[in-house]
């Protein structure tokens, strides 16, 4: 179907002037981290990375960094082994149970996240386990898990079962097979799974919030330094955040693409 | 590239003389099998001879890859026995089983490549690096895919994928090869040459082969024995050749060689002949191999299978069947036309008749009347 061209143009001007209208806010950040500004006139002959320095040379955003990569890496991993063995569960674990089990999984991620912070934290001090990053590891666990867990289990379901049966035919024991069939079936989804856990860990930011001791994480940090007044280097981090999470995006979309 | 030299195997074809086939490699004995309330399979008896090339036949549905996957080891009888040279198989895992399988879609492993694909059984038994390469070499060759090693399963045509399949049985040198349909997927031609190259594959490795399919022709133009599977029963077994000249039933004599099949009542036996009253008229049937016929009780109503291409046109007298009608149909169908003619009597079914376009083309056409003979011996009784 083709419109005629009055509509077409219409059309094309509407989807561009909401572009800009909604995502513009993001562009102009991004163009000022590069800039001085006075007030709110820009300083056009000022381009370059003197914001970038300063903020690293802020000595709480390099150590924010850190605990940013720190969760985000103890995230995947939990998420990960944690995903792949509930689906195996799911899958082969004959349990009558598995049905409600995979609700419960998902939920989690279908809840305000105020709702999971706070509970977790009224949890956390009632049983007396202090705040760090080991309990936003958790936090942020229990948010992401329900997408790795319907990433790995999906790709698990579309293992032909005939594979399977092909690799007892060739002799293979089940031990075997799981590690030479199941297991590299799962890789590329896993990896998938587990780019996107970092994606949703690196900005997430309320739940942290409530469950973190003393230590920042990347988003922390901005969100202090929102409290404290603006400074231009803030667009320099907000630059830095928005890069990683479209790298880690395009990351996922092309790792969940189906293989040719 | 990668087509199939189907003169290679030059041995195989002077090799005439049948491979002993005495000795039974493996056999069913009395296999029920049932899924929840469905009852698949029913007293399934049948010998698989070591050094034959088996073939199960039946239409879809009528159990074809489950009698495949008991003897596979994916699935347990309900009832029954699967002798491999002697011992009861039914507990031993699949894995451990020796025989190995061609599934129905080839069921390669998308992950690994060709030589990939053709080492596992081997990587999978702990065999040493440099024994097993030039084992799956060799039998990458014996398929016609040298040089396609590096390639993956999805880089491959249908042909190529079902010979990676063949080949990564082939490389574990079972007793028994099963073979689920495997020219299913091909284009007819392709089909066509497969088929002589599995036969002459399975004649020069001297391995048993045991093939599922549902096309007639496909089966005997492969098999030493045609096994045919009528919804979970066996109808008949027995060589292409007995199949095809001598069908047990009406079933069979549908499925092999287009019978004409004429619905009468047994009349009055004779030496080695037994009458049979039908609409048009007495005909004469050899009753040779067949007592249960010839001791039927006069009346019992049963149907005559007749080859189309046994029916003679304007017949001698060394003819005992005879009757007279019209030409309804010619078609020409290269070297052979299909005359379908109306016997005279008047509740006599049409017959077809099969003849070489050449003597066909002695100026038959519709509405023409013709006189038709068949010999009493190319005829058959079925009683079921
Ligand atoms: N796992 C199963 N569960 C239930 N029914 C099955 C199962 N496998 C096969 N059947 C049934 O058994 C019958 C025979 O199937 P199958 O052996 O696959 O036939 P074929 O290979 O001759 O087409 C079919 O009616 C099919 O629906
Ligand atoms: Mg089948």
């Amino acid at each position: 179907m083709t419109f005629p061209w009055p509509v077409a143009w219409a059309l094309r001007a509407f989807a561009g002037l909401v572009l800009v209208i909604l995502y513009g806010p993001l562009a102009v950040a991004v163009v000022l981290s590069f800039f001085d500004q006075t007030g709110t006139s820009v300083d056009w002959s000022s381009f370059g990375l003197q914001w970038y320095a300063k903020l690293f040379a802020n000595r709480g955003i390099g150590e924010a960094l850190v605990n940013t990569f720190i969760v985000g890496a103890g995230t995947v991993v939990t998420s990960v082994v944690l995903g792949t063995v509930f689906a195996l569960y799911f899958q082969y674990g004959g349990s009558p149970w598995r049905g409600l089990h995979r609700a419960i999984i998902v939920t989690p991620f279908l809840l305000p996240p105020i709702v999971t912070g706070l509970s977790l934290l009224i949890f956390f001090r009632e049983v007396g386990v202090p705040r760090s990053l080991l309990t936003v590891v958790i936090g942020h666990t229990l948010l992401v898990l329900a997408l790795v867990y319907r990433t790995i289990l999906q790709r698990l379901q579309s293992l032909s079962p005939q594979l399977i049966e092909a690799s007892y035919d060739l002799g293979a024991t089940r031990a075997y097979t799981f590690r030479r069939v199941l297991l590299p079936h799962l890789a590329s989804a896993a990896v998938a799974a587990g780019v996107l856990a970092f994606a949703l860990s690196f900005d997430e930011t309320l739940i942290t919030l409530l469950v973190t001791g003393s230590d920042n994480t990347l988003p922390l940090r901005l969100w202090a330094m929102v409290r404290t007044g603006f400074t231009p280097d803030m667009n320099a981090l907000i630059t830095l955040i928005l890069a990683a999470t479209a790298a880690l995006s395009v990351a996922v979309i092309s790792l969940v693409r189906p293989q040719p | 590239m990668g087509a199939i030299d189907i003169t290679a195997p030059a041995a195989a074809n002077q090799r005439q003389a049948p491979l002993s086939m005495s000795r039974p490699l493996l056999v069913l004995e009395g296999i029920e099998k049932g899924f929840g309330g469905a009852q698949v399979l029913h007293g399934i008896d049948l010998t698989i001879n070591d050094g034959e090339f088996l073939t199960v036949l039946g239409a879809s549905g009528s159990g074809k890859t489950t009698v495949l996957r008991l003897i596979g080891g994916f699935t347990e009888p309900s009832a029954g026995r699967i002798l491999f040279e002697g011992a009861d198989i039914v507990s031993v895992p699949a894995y451990r089983r020796p025989v190995n399988t061609v599934f129905q879609d080839y069921a390669l492993f998308p992950h690994l490549t060709v030589a990939g694909n053709v080492a596992y059984g081997l990587e999978a038994r702990g065999t040493a690096r440099d024994v097993l390469r030039p084992k799956v070499a060799e039998a990458l060759e014996r398929v016609a895919l040298k040089g396609f090693d590096a390639r993956y399963p999805s880089q491959l045509s249908g042909g190529q994928r079902q010979r990676v399949a063949l080949a990564r049985a082939l490389v574990l040198e079972p007793r028994l090869i099963l073979l689920d349909e495997p020219l299913g997927a091909l284009d007819a031609a392709l089909r066509r040459q497969m088929q002589v190259f599995l036969k002459q594959l399975q004649r020069e490795i001297r391995t048993t082969f045991l093939l599922v399919t549902h096309d007639q022709e496909e089966a005997i133009v492969m098999s030493d024995r045609i096994c045919v599977l009528d919804a979970g029963r066996i109808a008949q077994i027995g060589t292409p050749h007995e199949l095809y000249y001598r069908p047990a039933s009406e079933y069979i004599a549908r499925f092999f060689g287009d019978n004409n099949l004429i619905e009468g009542r047994l009349g009055p036996s004779a030496a080695a002949v037994r009458f049979v009253e039908t609409a048009a008229g007495r005909l004469m049937v050899s009753t040779k191999d067949q007592s249960d016929v010839a001791e039927a009780p006069t009346g019992t109503p049963v149907k005559i299978a007749l080859r189309p291409e046994a029916i003679q046109v304007a017949p001698g007298s060394e003819f005992e069947n005879h009757l007279s009608g019209t030409i309804r149909d010619v078609t020409f169908a290269g070297a052979i036309s299909q005359i379908v003619i109306q016997p005279s009597g008047e509740t006599a079914r049409p017959l077809t008749i099969k003849l070489a376009s050449r003597a066909a083309g002695l100026g038959l056409s519709r509405g023409q009347p013709i006189s038709a003979g068949w010999r009493s011996a190319d005829c058959r009784i079925l009683l079921r």
